[in-house]
């Protein structure tokens, strides 16, 4: 603390120099002035008083000096020096600076893109009041024990014959809620992919059911209208939906009026009663946007449509919970164990092998409860799809910059051969070498910002060529692309801002020592001479890291061409040339399904259009996993 | 005048802190004559020194200081302890005085090797 305070003042005494100068002389002046009058006082002559207590106080400018260097911060004069020198001694060369700052704006760019995505993926907190109060459930059992009805959702448990789950029973969030010591809110939510039809088109959107007490229990804000409360998730209630911001923007412009509009989901009118606030993607896997939120009490009466028979309820809802101050995810775990069993009891299935005997459903190991913590919301996708990728994609670009450093660093060298003569006179006018060695960091270190300014510029617009590329394997269901903002935020400036800095001390150091390691005598009486045998060394083991990095960089690019060609080859068991895929959405689907005559009448268009050759539809089209298409085939 | 004795930098900022406590507001020359008094004209301190000694004081809020006037009608800079230079003053004396207890047992000559 106090070294904080000190620091502060004097960061002000370098700010306010002049003043403290000032003062620093009137102290001196009155300390003289003291002490002349004690010594006539002891009956000394003016000068002989004068003349003892100058003595007396020692130097004056030695003491103005340490006061001096106290009151302010030597090394930041020094600095800001340094770095009004690096500035100047950079615009004299542009040709050099242009191309340094241009290598480091790649390799840095690239770095703070991938890791804006690596960011939004897996690093950033739910935009919630207090995420780190959220405890997210999930319970794990044995193999061979499993519900019916279960969410796809699971994970295996590495080194074990167990796996666990986020989808629990709607019984289980009703028992939660009435028997939580340690939660202020519980609630519950799980993805649905509704057929929105508003101001006469209809499309599939993907969404959510939440229980009535999730946006307060979750903490989230609504940007116009009002959240969905309790009342609105019992069962009579109203039918309402809560849009997010993105929606809103996309479907409605932003327009105020949709609020208390009546939409159809999937044939069923409901009103729109708020907004989310802008940013708010909910709890669900990573890539699954939620644009529409129900009420969980909807959500049998849709399945029920959905699938035409009444089904069983399913282990599909994900249980989130906000903990009361103080309280740990130990703590919950607890307490609620006994009830999460309760409600699984009788309720699970044990897979036999043939011939083995039944087990006693009385018997079955009961799932053990888990908590683990909520602010990012589910997590399983992130990890088992995008963890090893973003990794990976790290790894390239971290290469890439490793190439940028060797280039810059080399440059650098042949700059400070090119300012042998420069070091020179400045070290043999007294200047120690720790100063130069300092003066070039600096500049390497202003080059490496410079790189870096320029390099969140190509990280904007990366981040979103990262994502538009999708690297990311097939996805298994859901909207299928991942729909991510990857806001410059402090952790994102954090990374550039390091990585900057490690750059430029990385690059500059070993040519700024190398360039000050001189010889004066030699240096002035022989001149500058050509490159000497050491320095080549360090300047062939840069050129060797460079070309050996680029090699590196080069064969896994044309592997990469390679895969991808071989894939475009591959022989797919049909003629793909000339093949058109579109989609087709039926509005009023569930009133009136969508038949074989509407199709063929579709298809019978399609193929009357010139250039078609012939027209068929599917419900799944070819090397596809959605559902839903037509096919044309245009010649 | 006795022989002169190097002082560390960390003991004149305690010796100033002390006189500040005994004395009550006080200017720089005032306190650098009052130490030399105290010592017994034992210490010779050159007056400039302790100027950079107080300003590290007041910057690290252990003393505060003030332009006023002194007895005899001239302008002065008084410092004054702060209650965190109180509290400073009393930490440092309990550990000077443990570490001359320390440094006098252990140069006694007498001193029991247990």
């Amino acid at each position: 603390m106090r070294l904080i305070r000190a620091f502060l003042i004097r960061l002000g005494g370098w700010l306010r120099q002049s003043r403290r100068e000032q003062e620093l002389n009137d102290e001196i002046d009155s300390h003289l002035q003291l002490h002349v009058d004690d010594n006539v006082r002891a009956g000394m002559s003016s000068d002989e008083a004068r003349r003892q207590a100058v003595l007396k106080i020692g130097s004056v400018e030695a003491t103005k000096e340490a006061m001096r260097d106290r009151q302010s911060l030597p090394w930041l004069e020094h600095l800001a020096q340094d770095v009004r020198y690096a500035f100047r001694s950079l615009r004299k060369s542009p040709g050099f600076t242009f191309v340094a700052v241009l290598s480091l704006a790649l390799g840095i760019g690239a770095n703070t893109a991938v890791f804006s995505v690596v960011n939004a993926v897996l690093l950033q907190m739910l935009p919630v009041k207090n995420p780190g109060q959220l405890v997210l459930f999930n319970w794990s059992a044995e193999e061979s024990v499993e519900p019916p009805y279960l969410s796809p959702w699971r994970t295996r448990d590495p080194g074990s014959n167990r796996y666990t789950s986020t989808g629990f029973l709607p019984a289980a969030l009703e028992a939660f809620r009435a028997n939580s010591p340690t939660l202020s809110d519980v609630f519950g939510f799980q993805p649905g992919n509704f057929y929105v039809n508003a101001e006469g088109s209809t499309e599939n959107v993907s969404g959510q059911f939440a229980s009535g007490d999730y946006c307060r229990g979750m903490g989230v804000g609504a940007a116009a209208g009002r959240l969905m409360t309790a009342d609105d998730d019992l069962p009579g209630a109203e039918p309402v939906v809560v849009i997010s911001y993105r929606y809103w923007q996309r479907r409605f412009g932003g327009d105020p009026r949709a609020i208390g509009k009546v939409i159809e989901i999937n044939d069923w009118p409901m009103t729109v009663i708020g907004v989310t606030a802008p940013g708010f993607n909910a709890a669900l896997q990573v890539d699954w946007v939620v644009d529409v939120t129900l009420p969980l009490a909807l959500h049998p009466r849709f399945v029920a449509v959905e699938h035409l028979y009444q089904i069983p309820i399913s282990w599909s809802v994900s249980i989130m919970g906000r903990m009361k101050p103080g309280a740990t995810l130990e703590q919950t775990r607890m307490s609620l164990e006994g009830v999460f069993q309760e409600t699984a009891r009788g309720r699970l299935e044990v897979k036999t092998l043939p011939g083995a005997p039944a087990i006693d459903p009385a018997k079955v190991p009961l799932p053990q409860l888990g908590t683990v913590p909520g602010g990012q919301g589910l997590y399983e996708r992130r990890r088992s799809t995008y963890e090893h990728t973003l990794f990976l994609i790290m790894g390239i670009v971290t290469l890439v910059l490793l190439v940028a450093c060797a280039n810059v660093a080399n440059l650098f060298l042949a700059r400070g051969t090119a300012r042998r003569r420069e070091f020179a006179v400045r070290l043999a006018l007294g200047a120690g070498r720790a100063r130069i060695v300092r003066q070039l960091l600096v500049e390497s270190v202003l080059l490496a910002s410079l790189g870096g300014l320029a390099g969140l510029l190509f990280a904007w617009w990366g981040a979103q060529a990262l994502l538009a590329l999708r690297p990311f394997g097939s996805v298994a269901f859901g909207a299928g692309m991942l729909q991510i903002d990857t806001p410059l935020d402090w952790r994102v400036l954090g990374f550039t801002t390091a990585v900057a800095l490690a750059t430029g001390i990385f690059f500059g150091l070993a040519p700024a020592l190398r360039s000050t390691r001189l010889n004066l005598t030699e240096e002035f009486q022989g001149g500058p001479r050509s490159l000497g045998g050491s320095r080549s060394t360090l300047a062939h083991a840069m050129m060797v890291v460079q070309v050996a990095l680029s090699l590196v960089l080069l064969v896994g690019a044309g592997l990469l061409v390679r895969t991808l060609r071989n894939l475009h080859r591959f022989d797919v068991g049909f003629n793909r040339e000339s093949l058109l895929f579109f989609e087709t959405y039926a509005p009023n689907r569930w009133r009136a399904p969508l038949n074989v005559a509407t199709l063929d009448a579709i298809c019978e268009r399609i193929a009357a259009l010139p250039g078609v050759r012939s027209a068929t539809y599917a419900m799944h089209a070819v090397l596809n996993r959605k559902g839903g298409s037509n096919q044309g085939e245009i010649r | 005048m006795g022989e002169k004795t190097d002082i560390l930098q960390g003991t004149l900022a305690l010796m100033t802190l002390k006189t500040l406590e005994t004395m009550g507001p006080l200017h720089g020359y005032g306190i650098a004559r009052r130490i030399e008094q105290t010592s017994g004209d034992r210490l010779v301190i050159n007056y400039g020194t302790l100027y950079p000694i107080l300003l590290k004081l007041e910057q690290e809020g252990y003393i505060s200081a003030e332009w006023g006037v002194s007895d005899n009608n001239r302008k002065a800079k008084y410092y004054e302890l702060t209650r965190a230079g109180r509290k400073q003053l009393a930490a440092e004396t309990r550990s000077w005085e443990e570490t001359t207890a320390i440094m006098a047992r252990f140069l006694s000559p007498s001193g029991d090797q247990s």
